[in-house]
């Protein structure tokens, strides 16, 4: 072993007790890091592995592929895992169907037992997977008239044929314009081919699986690639670069946080141990220490403490990580949450953690290094090169020092004014880890309080369906499904004002087509305009806004349809209009007898409905009862509230521990701060002793001393903290409408805290200084 | 022949007062024991430690051998130090982690040299501290720790040994016992020797005396008043 490793083995061996707290320290640091990296990246993986679940597992889907192609594509095309369709052509549907909008017809595709489990059960709604050739699945916004046994007679590439309905899958998911109408097709036909993968690397993937389709012969006008792009986008290899961005700026500055903490905590046990060895330094210098042999003495410390420090980080970081996240799945299991997270533990937050912590410490590390190897020999025997230089100016008493009642007082007093450098580098460490805590603390809690309140709010239950005929039907089964408090629905008809009267925002506006007796009972009879408010943020304020006129009386001119008169206009408080939305409600036989004179013929329309419910907790139930009504989209949002919140507990959980641990280093370096110079001044106080000064005057004076240091950086913290909190906070002021207020909790925290941490020490120093062997340190040198 | 020569030596620490050490000029031959004396505060510690090349002079210079110590840079410097001279201060200035053994060996270390086992119980035999080579400096009385600092002193067989009231922390008995191993390296091992002392007797037992009053050091020439 080295004479400067064996020095600084011994040397932190010498003084136990404090490389025990540093060490200590340093691992609360290294906790957050690994605790940070490993959880940014499980929480990652976990919610790529949720979103993936949609596509189920892949990654890119690729259409209309030539046959001859695709054996050699899914060999050399990169793929981990491969699933293969085939485009069967185009759906024209020629009966069976009453009512077709779309100006693109989408394409049908088969699909073998193994991609139709892979790629449809997620994303399957009602029904079951197709098990023959003659049978069809049909994407859930079509409408009322393809449930499950129905019949639809379809046009395809070997001329009509009759399919049967077996179920429905969401037109929601990021392979959506791939495949919607699905049958069962056992092998690759003699067609165009789909391709759905994922993959080995992931670098450049857009631009990679394009260039692929392209080279295995996919023609231009054909050219149909599409990504699992929120999934993807979790991992930073979306179409989108923002959110690339985004991952990479959140890490960075999760990183800086962590690094500024744990540098000045890092740097405060070095500097102190410099300070205090600088008589040590001399001597090895005198005896022939060159300034490199001194500066590595200081450096093998930093990392000698850190290496240790590093495996407790490993082990609570780890350890705390999973058991957040056990905590957190049970809670998600309990809400009916379908989140699941898992540990990632991957090499690179393990590595690039220690990488980090190192690398923080080098940095750490470099002024006191550098600090210690430019001690002149001579410190080996002059004491008093140590001192700083005073100015004539700490020399006078000052107003503490007039004040300050008793000889003891007076000597802290003059104690703390001229430590002058040494206290200034005390007060700012101190400020700004004091800082970090109030300013994140309050930015963290004003950005979770907003985003949980930041929705409209919405019926329980809501969705579109499709009606040919009066809904009067529809509504009252509805209403008497068990569960439901309430419901309302109507068919909804697209009309277009021809002129734009003053309120009126758009020139698109919804019919809403309700049944007569609902008209009768619920508006009175009279045709209204509902108008609906939102809360909308204008330079940083809460407005309230509508796309329609708070009140309205009088004809509307619109093209095709006429004219209509508005009897009223009401702003509803009611749930279920809000939900609804904007619009003119008139009766069914009303909209008939325009229809008719306008000679408009309508196979039926779109529907939307909103149920409350009288249990929030059967919102499952009721709404599969509901699908059953109205198949379509439906929006469970009891469902995505407790989603919502689910996430926003979780958010809040690990910003919260981010924050618990960022102060705890914080602490530790207040605590690392005030006790090592109790250490470092021992032979002063022996000294005090021996001239007669009582232990309660000495721990007085020291108390004094240590009062007036944390008062300062209280003060200073606090004062930067809140303009922290105030950039942040403006600096996000495009992305989220947060209002600033003073951080008064925070402050009281850290007083509270700073407060014990005063009257421990106070406590410590006393019994040190009764219990210490004076001669002991006097004899020392 | 003289191994050591210093030159126009001066030492200002400020403007305003007089100068700690003025001009001194000195030369010590290979082999030699020099006292200096003078009273407190003359200047003796100051120019110890500019021999040393511990510390820098305002003017002059000091010259080993060939070597002009002041244009050493700081690496070069500290190994001359370590290579060249050794130092004892008043108080020992032990580093209290290390044993008696690795305090002993710490400049050959620090030199990325390995002692000699034979070398190192013989010279704990004569220090008189064969019993206590795996001791912490703590656990010894004054003199065995100016023992220990008089080892490490000699351990890389410096050019020459600069001692600073080397006794002047210690009774009578102990002081003669730290003098009489200085001497003994002095004549056995042929060590140059430079001892600060307030001590006549010590004085006396040194080829040569070097006065200092402040400031100005008169005997520094060997053909002086010896
Ligand atoms: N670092 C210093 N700064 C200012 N003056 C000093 C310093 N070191 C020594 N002196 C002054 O130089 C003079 C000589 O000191 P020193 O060499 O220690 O005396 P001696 O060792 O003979 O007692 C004294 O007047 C002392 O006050
Ligand atoms: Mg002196």
């Amino acid at each position: 072993m080295g004479i400067i490793n064996r020095l600084t083995l011994r040397t932190l061996q010498g003084e136990k007790g404090r490389t025990i707290l540093t060490i200590l320290s340093m691992g609360v640091a290294a906790t957050l890091a690994v605790a940070s990296l490993v959880g940014f990246t499980s929480a990652q993986s976990s919610l790529y592995h949720k979103s993936i679940q949609d596509t189920g597992g892949m990654q890119v889907a690729i259409s209309n592929i030539p046959r001859k192609n695709v054996a050699s594509l899914v060999k050399n095309g990169g793929f981990e895992k491969v699933v293969t369709g085939s485009n069967l052509g185009t759906v024209k549907p020629l009966s069976g169907i009453t009512d077709w909008e779309s100006d693109q017809l989408p394409t049908l595709t088969g699909m073998d037992p193994v991609a139709l489990k892979t790629l449809v059960t997620p994303i399957l709604t009602t029904g079951r997977l197709p098990r023959t050739t003659s049978e069809l699945l049909v994407p859930s916004n079509v409408g009322i008239k393809y449930k499950a046994g129905g019949v639809v007679r379809l046009q395809t590439i070997n001329g009509p044929k009759n399919f049967t309905v077996v179920g429905s899958v969401t037109g929601f998911h990021d392979f959506a314009n791939a495949y919607t109408w699905i049958t069962y097709q056992k092998n690759l036909a003699n067609r165009p081919a789909l391709v759905a993968g994922s993959l080995k690397n992931l670098n450049r993937v857009q631009a990679n699986m394009t260039a692929l389709a392209k080279r295995y012969g996919v023609p231009d006008p054909l050219l149909n690639v599409r990504f699992a792009d929120r999934a993807l986008a979790l991992l930073g290899a979306g179409s989108n670069l923002r959110d690339k961005a985004t991952i990479v700026t959140l890490l960075a500055i999760m990183l800086a946080i962590i690094g500024i903490a744990a540098g000045m905590m890092i740097y405060t046990s070095i500097n102190l141990s410099v300070r205090s060895r600088i008589q040590r330094y001399g001597l090895l210098r005198s005896i022939g220490a060159t300034p490199k042999q001194i500066r590595k003495l200081v450096y093998r410390e930093g990392v000698t403490l850190i290496l240790p420090a590093l495996v407790l980080g490993y082990a609570a970081g780890i350890g705390g990580i999973s058991v957040t996240m056990a905590t957190l799945n049970q809670y998600f299991t309990k809400m009916e949450i379908d989140i699941h997270l898992y540990l990632a533990i991957s090499p690179w937050p393990l590595v690039g953690s220690a990488l980090f912590m190192i690398l923080i410490t080098f940095l750490a590390s470099a002024r006191p290094a550098a600090r210690a190897a430019g001690v002149s020999p001579l410190a080996a025997v002059r004491d008093n090169l140590t001192t700083p230089k005073l100015r004539r100016r700490q020399l006078k008493p000052g107003i503490w020092g007039r004040l300050a009642p008793t000889p003891l007082s007076r000597l802290a007093v003059k104690n703390y004014r001229r430590s002058g450098g040494v206290r200034w580098t005390m007060i700012a460490t101190l400020s700004i880890s004091i800082m970090i805590f109030v300013g994140f603390t309050e930015f963290a809690r004003t950005v979770l309080r907003d985003v949980s309140n930041d929705f409209d709010p919405v019926a329980d239950i809501s969705g579109d369906g499709y009606a040919t005929q009066s809904i009067a039907k529809p509504l009252a089964q509805l209403k008497t499904t068990p569960g439901v408090a309430d419901a309302f629905a109507a068919k909804t008809a697209g009309l277009e004002l021809s002129k734009r009267p003053t309120g009126f925002r758009m020139s698109d506006m919804t019919a809403w087509i309700v049944p007569d007796q609902v008209l009768k009972n619920q508006f009175d009879k009279k045709t209204t305009l509902i108008s609906t408010t939102t809360r909308v943020y204008v330079n940083g304020q809460r407005r309230i806004d509508r796309n329609l006129p708070a009140s309205f009386q009088g004809d509307l001119q619109f093209k095709k349809y006429g004219t209509i008169h508005v009897d009223q206009t009401i702003t509803p408080n009611n749930i279920l209009y809000r939900t609804v939305g904007d619009g003119l409600v008139i009766s069914e036989s009303q909209y008939a007898r325009i229809t008719k004179d306008v000679k408009l013929e309508s196979k039926g329309n779109p529907v939307r409905y909103a149920v409350t419910l009288t249990n929030k907790k059967d919102h499952a139930a009721v709404f599969k009862a509901v699908q059953q009504i109205f198949p379509g989209n439906g929006w469970d949002s009891i469902a995505g509230d407790q989603t919502n919140k689910g996430i926003l507990t979780a958010a809040q959980l690990l910003v919260y521990g981010f924050l618990a641990l960022l102060s705890l280093v914080s602490l530790a370096n207040i605590i690392n701060h005030i006790f090592a110079n109790l250490l470092q001044r021992r032979r002063q106080l022996a000294m005090l002793q021996s001239i007669g000064t009582t232990p309660p005057q000495i721990a007085g004076m020291l108390a004094i001393e240590n009062g007036l240091l944390l008062v300062a950086s209280l003060f200073w913290g606090s004062v930067l903290g809140t303009l922290l909190t105030m950039v942040l906070l403006n600096q996000l002021s495009g992305v989220y409408q947060v209002g600033f207020r003073l951080p008064w909790l925070e402050i009281g925290i850290v007083a509270a805290v700073l407060l014990v941490v005063w009257l421990i020490f106070n406590f410590v120093s006393y019994r040190l200084v009764r219990r210490q062997d004076i001669d002991h340190w006097l004899r020392l040198n | 022949m003289s191994i050591l020569t210093a030159t126009d030596l001066t030492k200002q620490y400020s403007a305003e007062e007089l100068p700690a050490l003025d001009h001194a000029n000195l030369s010590i031959e290979a082999g030699e024991f020099v006292a200096i004396v003078g009273p407190s505060g003359s200047g003796k510690s100051t120019l110890l430690h500019m021999l040393g090349g511990v510390d820098k002079p305002t003017s002059g210079t000091v010259h080993l051998y060939d070597t002009n110590v002041f244009q050493l840079n700081e690496t070069q410097l500290a190994i001359f130090r370590r290579r060249q001279v050794g130092l004892i201060y008043q108080f020992y200035n032990l580093l209290p982690t290390l044993t008696v053994e690795e305090n002993i060996t710490l400049p050959a270390d620090l030199d990325g040299q390995k002692v000699p086992e034979k070398e190192i119980t013989e010279l704990l035999a004569i220090l008189g501290l064969s019993d206590k080579r795996t001791a912490l400096p703590t656990t010894l009385s004054g003199g065995q720790q100016q023992r220990v600092a008089i080892g490490r002193a000699l351990i890389n067989h410096p050019a020459i040994v600069l001692a600073d009231e080397p006794t002047g922390n210690l009774d009578q008995r102990n002081s003669q016992d730290i003098m009489d191993l200085l001497r003994a390296a002095n004549t056995k091992r042929g060590q140059t020797l430079v001892v600060i002392t307030h001590d006549p007797d010590i004085a006396a037992q040194a080829d040569r005396v070097m006065t200092i009053t402040d400031g100005k050091l008169t005997g520094g020439e060997p053909d002086g008043d010896h």
